[in-house]
């Protein structure tokens, strides 16, 4: 009986941090058009094939390698494909990667960062030696040797994306759960008779949700970027599903007739890190901002 | 006071903090003196702005949101607030030397404790580096660290809370400044250690004759060492005078009841007084006198206007309407 | 001290060890068969199998872990399948470009990164302030591939001030320095001003100023060295992100690096290379970061003396 009115006094306290937070959070201006930019990114993502002026695959084999015009606002690939199109089924592939790759990486890092800090001694003694290990690889590198062994393709490019993020999130959980578990409510919990893993999926893995959210957040445009690299190194998604990446590699051959191809794929690039860079700022001083050093 | 010109003479002081929520009156019309060879101890609960004081007077304050906005204060006659930065800067930890309220962090952590007294002489001195170490060891001796060669180069997280402030007062001291400033620098500090800081700054103003404004919340170290007493109260001076006359009778009620509210063994009583009330918001002062809403002796005059400080014959200053020769004490026990 | 040290070097070991056996693993998994790719199908079955049994191929995968490892202690990667030179010194070769450029990136982030973050924070509020966290912010979302595209477009075919491939000049070292650094550049400029106010606000500061020293000091010397201990903290973290990050530079800029090798070996599924060039660049960051974490006493006396803070 007493826990269950503790559970509902910590859940009330953190609706009202949440609900603060957000208060914050709604006075940042810059955040805000963030949010409302990645929305849009997102609308455009779904509904991509009702917005794009062609089809993806398209080509218009009468207008090869055209700057800008009227029926083509944004100009042509090699192939005659609208590169406006393009960079609109693109988002798709760049917003997939920050959703799927962040999820399996949340899911690895999560599990593992609280096994480690909730149990300490020789469990946290393995599992940070494995996290250490797994940081030691560059992650671009070893997202490119995942896609070595994985084969290129989407899904392979998810997955070795959330397999290579997973190892700064186990580190920032383990450190929070190693503070959290040293609190009276572990132990109240702990004296009902709560099993360890109750412990950690229904109270110490909660009061970790602004971190997560935060670094969550901060997390997706590197992600993207590594998608973009992947795919401009040619490893990662192949046409004619469209990547801002592989686009930007395959402008670099037309880089003297035709800059425009660069361009236009690369500032979708920018926008959309940029949009995810500045809401994580605002979110992380809104939440928590003992991750200033991030 | 006396017929010597003081060292310090702080006139109409005002250092207001513009801020979001308002200005606060942090420092208002704030005056008094400090004579040579002597201590004054300004004394006042927190907020009463004593600490703006010291740092008004060294134009530390920090500016924005701060601004010393009126006032004069003469060091020899000199008024400092004119002068330029770069004067200042020799001013400051040359002729006016301060020590803070918190030895565990005021001192570098990166720098060795001899390094960060050498730094002071050899900014304020005209000595190379190997007379600059010899004085810092020097320093280090007189205010009672043994050892002193071995100190010297170590670090500040090496040493204890109390010689951290003994280093503090080396810093302050070593270029034979004329005031030393010191800011609640005993209240981090064990009791028995607070009274040996005590008796150093004391022995230390004996031997080099400088001045010492001790600040402090604390009634009974003002005792121990303060000539002459300054009590704030909400950014303003409420008396002003030496310390035994305003002790034994003070004209302030505030002055009056901060006396009251030391307990005392010999009483026999179930509650300790307190005065009554709290302090009033720096941003959103009570009109009339500012102690008024908890003043016993408040009469309808006291809630309309702000009373001026007046001088008295034996110089004695007063921000009061009450106009008594000695407030009286109640009773405290049947 | 001596403690820590040693604690360090044990753990070090354990992860080199780490390293390598999650590099073979994850090479030595993949389907397929790397001889007869490099026979390219033109030999028989016998043949491959042959050659396999001459390489060590068909035993069994713990015995060739092992034979990896013992060889990779004294850098014996074998030899390329396509380039019949041994790995290490195609690796060696690709490190001394490599390393130039991580060295030129490395100064460029820390000095003009420390630089605007230091200003940045001392002038903190005014338009100073604005335009260099506007800058970087910007700088942080522009991915060093994208930038070095443009930065050939405006420089090297625009205005034709600097060569736009290979290093045969000085001058070629710029801009893949330029594109590579101005990430890390950024971050640290972030960082350095977040730690140099944090620095502003502590109590020695105000000592400091009560002492007569000069505001230019007051930052350089007294704030200065406090902050540049977290900025310490990071350089592993950057030495690690410039060793990835080299890859797309290189490409983009026809310069032949550890990246570039191991990008091309990945096309041509050269596994002697992957493994080598994996292994190699994993232990440079690894014993960097311990390189960085010994000398961290040099930096924060507080660590010096009492030893560090149990990781």
């Amino acid at each position: 009986m007493s826990i269950k009115a503790n559970a509902n006094v910590q859940d009330a306290a953190y609706t009202s941090f949440y609900h603060d937070a957000f208060v914050r959070l709604k006075k940042d201006k810059v955040a805000i058009a963030c949010l409302v930019f990645i929305v849009l990114l997102i609308l455009v993502a779904i509904f991509a094939p009702l917005i794009a002026p062609y089809e993806e695959g398209y080509q218009d084999t009468s207008a090869i390698l055209e700057g800008p015009s009227s029926k083509h606002w944004l100009g042509t690939d090699e192939f005659g494909r609208d590169i406006l199109t393009r960079i609109i089924y693109g988002s798709r592939i760049s917003l997939s990667v920050g959703l799927i790759a962040e999820a399996i990486a949340v899911t690895i890092g999560v599990f593992l960062g609280a096994l480690a800090g909730y149990y300490g001694g020789k469990i946290d003694a393995v599992i940070s030696r494995i996290i250490e290990v797994f940081a030691s690889f560059p992650h671009i590198l070893f997202a490119i040797v995942i896609m070595f062994v994985l084969g290129t393709g989407v899904i392979n490019v998810f997955l070795a994306i959330g397999f290579v993020g997973w190892t700064g999130i186990a580190r920032i959980i383990r450190a929070q759960v190693m503070q959290l578990k040293e609190k009276e409510f572990v132990e109240a919990a702990r004296a009902s008779g709560g099993s360890d893993l109750k412990i950690i999926l229904r109270h110490l893995i909660p009061n970790c949700l602004s971190t997560i959210i935060v670094v969550v957040t901060m997390a997706i445009p590197s992600d993207i970027m590594y998608e973009a690299s992947l795919s401009f190194l040619g490893l990662g998604v192949q046409p004619p599903v469209s990547s801002w990446g592989e686009m930007i590699s395959m402008a670099r051959k037309y880089l003297r007739t035709n800059p425009t191809y660069s361009v236009f794929p690369g500032i979708a690039l920018v926008l959309t890190v940029l949009a995810f860079n500045l809401l994580g700022d605002a979110l992380r001083d809104a939440l928590d901002p003992k991750l200033k050093n991030l | 006071m006396t017929d010597k010109q003081p060292l310090l003479k702080v006139r109409n002081l005002c250092t207001y903090f513009y801020t979001d929520e308002g200005i606060v009156y942090a420092l208002d019309d704030v005056s008094f003196d400090v004579a040579r060879g002597q201590t004054l101890g300004i004394v006042g609960e927190s907020g009463s702005g004593k600490s703006v004081t010291a740092l008004s007077i060294m134009r530390l304050v920090q500016t924005p949101p701060g601004r010393i906005v009126s006032g004069t204060v003469e060091l020899l006659g000199d008024d400092i607030l004119k002068k330029s930065k770069k004067e200042m800067k020799q001013i400051r930890g040359g002729k006016i030397g301060m020590i803070f309220q918190e030895p565990m962090t005021s001192l570098n952590p990166v720098y060795t404790v001899g390094n960060q007294i050498m730094e002071s002489i050899l900014l304020h001195g005209d000595c190379d580096r190997k007379q600059a170490r010899e004085r810092a060891i020097e320093m280090l001796r007189l205010v009672g660290i043994p050892l002193p060669e071995k100190r010297f180069g170590e670090y500040p997280h090496q040493l204890s809370g109390g010689m951290r402030q003994r280093v503090m007062i080396a810093i302050a001291l070593s270029c034979n400044p004329q005031l030393l400033i010191c800011d609640e620098p005993t209240t981090a500090l064990d009791v028995t250690i607070q009274a040996q800081i005590l008796e150093l700054i004391n022995e230390l103003k004996q031997k080099t004759g400088a001045s010492v404004i001790m600040i402090t919340h604390d009634l009974g170290v003002i005792s121990r060492v303060a000539d002459e007493v300054l009590v704030m109260y909400a950014g303003k001076a409420m008396e002003y005078g030496s310390a035994r006359d305003v002790f034994t009778q003070p004209r302030h009620p505030y002055t009056a009841a901060l006396l009251k509210s030391i307990p005392n063994l010999e009483d026999d009583v179930e509650r300790l007084h307190v005065i009554e009330g709290m302090v009033p918001s720096l941003s959103k002062r009570p009109a009339g006198c500012l102690f008024n809403p908890r003043c016993k002796h408040a009469m309808p005059v006291c809630r309309e206007k702000r009373p001026a400080l007046t001088t008295g014959p034996d110089g004695r200053r007063v921000r009061c309407f009450l106009q008594s020769d000695a407030v009286e004490k109640e009773e405290t026990h049947a | 001290m001596l403690k820590f040290t040693l604690r360090r070097l044990y753990q070090t070991v354990i992860v080199l060890l780490g390293v390598t056996l999650v590099t073979f693993i994850m090479v030595n998994v993949v389907p397929g068969d790397p001889v007869a790719v490099m026979l390219q199908k033109k030999a028989d079955d016998a043949t491959i199998n042959r050659i396999r049994e001459q390489m060590g191929l068909n035993d069994p995968l713990p015995a060739q872990y092992f034979r990896f490892l013992t060889n990779a202690v004294t850098g014996d990667f074998g030899n390329s399948y396509f380039q019949k030179k041994p790995v290490m010194e195609l690796i060696l070769r690709a490190f001394s470009v490599t390393g130039t450029l991580a060295v030129l990136v490395l100064a460029f982030a820390i000095i003009l990164g420390v630089l605007m973050g230091t200003l940045a924070a001392v002038f903190r509020g005014k338009w100073v302030d604005r335009v260099i966290m506007m800058i970087s912010t910007l700088g942080m979302a522009a991915p060093s591939f994208w930038l070095a595209i443009i930065l050939q477009l405006v420089f090297g075919l625009t205005l034709k001030w600097l060569p736009i491939s290979g290093l045969r000049q000085p001058s070629a070292y710029i801009m893949p320095s330029v594109a590579l650094g101005m990430i890390y550049a950024a971050s640290l400029a972030r960082l350095t001003r977040t730690n140099i106010l944090d620095a502003m606000n502590q109590d020695y500061i105000r000592t400091a100023r009560s002492k007569g020293v000069g505001e230019f000091f007051v930052v350089a010397k007294h704030a200065f060295k406090n902050a540049g201990i977290p900025i310490l903290t990071y350089l592993g973290t950057l030495i690690k992100s410039i060793l990835g990050g080299s890859v797309l530079v290189e490409t983009i800029f026809s310069i032949n690096g550890l990246g570039r090798l191991l990008v091309e070996a990945i096309m041509k599924r050269d596994i002697p290379i992957i493994q080598g060039c994996t292994v190699y660049i994993a232990s440079v960051f690894v014993i960097a970061n311990l390189l960085i974490d010994l000398t961290y006493g040099l930096f924060d006396p507080r660590i010096r003396v009492a030893g560090p803070a149990k990781r």
